[in-house]
């Protein structure tokens, strides 16, 4: 069996509105059910389930409704940061998961995540445990303590950008998330550093530069035309 | 005196297209057109060069009338690498510019900046010797040896992205080019590295998450989104 394991737990105290990134709403939808649909229609995928912030589960249960995201599972509280979000997640699911079962985690903020991208990541936790969608960074990078001077480079083929979705065998990510509490090994901010942080390896998959994650109000605009451009077809939303 | 050196010597390998990437057309107009009116807009931009693939030539100044580019004075061939490419640029500029004038070396396949991140390379560069726009990174970085896998994590606070533009003090590019053919030092692609390899310092300035590189189709679809971003704010 394949879940999808939406992340949707964050608050990001940059963000210059009030409403959580992952709730706005584009074209009348909140960006949560943008990336709800992709896993929807991904053949492959099973069944989802979200951590969501505490107090909008109803109304992401409403919009998943609405918009037929039937493959909805389970709506939970998330935790305090990634790494317990996603262990509140694996822990709802070890009642019918084992080993051979896959969990793909991906970020509510990620609407722009391709199928191909994610069936590539499977693939890739398919013959290796693991599948982290990366891509290279195609600026030069420069050390530097305080962002004003630059010291050594590094040749950008030798570091990869993470991205989400991150596919794991299910028995798998469960025991290192449990080793990770053992050792007192907290605050990962993705699944892949919590797989760095214990010193295990990370096997990548191709990620994309369109999968982009919305940090800004900017980003939600840049998504909004990015989808606009892709569906001609459906009407633009008019701002009062 | 401020000159933009502009990179467009590159084939665009990675595309896979036949058209090279800074002259594949976004709505009509060349990806390098784009870049350009960056330049020819700003007011502290006294001239532009371009560092153009062979056979593109005509193509480039076609295009530049047709927009006009009035500032784009210089158009010289690349080379067989990055290194020997600005290296013609900046050698092309002898009588031109003085050694405290700037020059501020940009790829062609970046056609989205603004004015304050030109204005602050500059700015950096008189005060410091050099300013590269620069910006954090957002995500989390994985070293790796084949792109395949890898197991150690480096800190985003530790590194800096580092795009173009890059403004140089010309005494000082030009003179890192010829300690270079001095020395024999071939296949640093980049200035900043090369700089760093002769032991000079090296500063950043304010870039932009915006600031795409084009190399896939992907990011020419980012950079299309951009545009649309642009001209709704202006319908607005």
């Amino acid at each position: 069996m394949n879940t999808a394991l939406i992340l949707a737990g964050g608050i990001d105290p940059r963000f210059q509105m009030n409403i959580p990134k992952q709730f706005v709403n584009v074209n009348n939808r909140p960006i949560i059910v943008y990336t709800l649909e992709i896993f929807q229609n991904h053949p492959d995928i099973d069944e989802i389930i979200v951590t969501c912030v505490d107090g909008w589960q109803e109304m992401v249960r409403v919009y998943a409704s609405q918009f037929n995201i039937t493959k909805l599972r389970e709506i939970i509280p998330g935790g305090k940061d990634a790494q317990e979000s996603t262990y509140r997640g694996l822990k709802l699911l070890r009642e019918r998961m084992g080993k051979g079962d896959m969990v793909v985690i991906h970020d509510a903020i990620r609407p722009m995540v391709s199928e191909k991208v994610i069936t590539r990541s499977m693939q890739m936790c398919r013959k290796k445990g693991m599948g982290v969608a990366a891509t290279y960074i195609m600026d030069t990078i420069m050390h530097s303590w305080d962002g004003q001077e630059g010291y050594k480079s590094i040749n950008r083929y030798e570091i990869m950008k993470v991205q989400t979705p991150q596919a794991f065998d299910f028995e798998m990510i469960w025991d290192l998330h449990n080793k990770a509490i053992e050792k007192n090994c907290l605050g990962a901010w993705d699944n892949s550093s919590l797989l760095t942080n214990l010193g295990e390896k990370v096997y990548f998959s191709k990620g994309s530069s369109l999968n982009m994650k919305i940090n800004t109000v900017e980003d939600v605009e840049m998504f909004k035309a990015l989808y606009r451009m892709k569906h001609p077809e459906e009407a633009v939303e008019k701002k009062a | 005196m401020n000159i933009a050196l502009i990179l467009a010597g590159g084939c665009g390998s990675r595309t896979q297209q036949d058209v090279p990437k800074q002259f594949m057309n976004v709505y009509e107009k060349p990806l390098i057109i784009y870049t350009l009116e960056n330049f020819e807009r700003h007011p502290d931009i006294d001239g532009i060069a371009v560092v153009c693939l062979e056979g593109w030539h005509e193509v480039l100044r076609a295009y530049a009338r047709q927009y006009k580019i009035e500032k784009l004075r210089w158009i010289v061939s690349g080379g067989s690498d990055g290194q020997e490419s600005t290296q013609k640029g900046i050698e092309a500029l002898k009588g031109i510019c003085q050694k405290e004038d700037v020059v501020i070396i940009h790829d062609a396949i970046r056609p989205f900046i603004t004015e304050e991140v030109i204005s602050d390379a500059i700015l950096v560069c008189q005060k410091k010797g050099s300013g590269l726009s620069a910006v954090r990174c957002q995500e989390t970085i994985v070293r790796t040896e084949d792109g395949f896998s890898g197991n150690e994590n480096i800190g985003r606070q530790e590194i800096m992205r580092v795009q173009t533009p890059q403004a140089y003090l010309y005494g000082k590019a030009l003179q890192a080019y010829e300690e270079a053919a001095r020395r024999g030092i071939k296949g640093e692609v980049y200035i900043n590295t090369l700089m760093l390899h002769l032991g000079e310092r090296v500063y950043f300035s304010k870039g932009t998450e915006k600031n795409v590189k084009i190399t896939t189709i992907d990011d020419l679809e980012v950079f299309k989104a951009l545009l649309n971003m642009e001209r709704e704010d202006w319908i607005k």
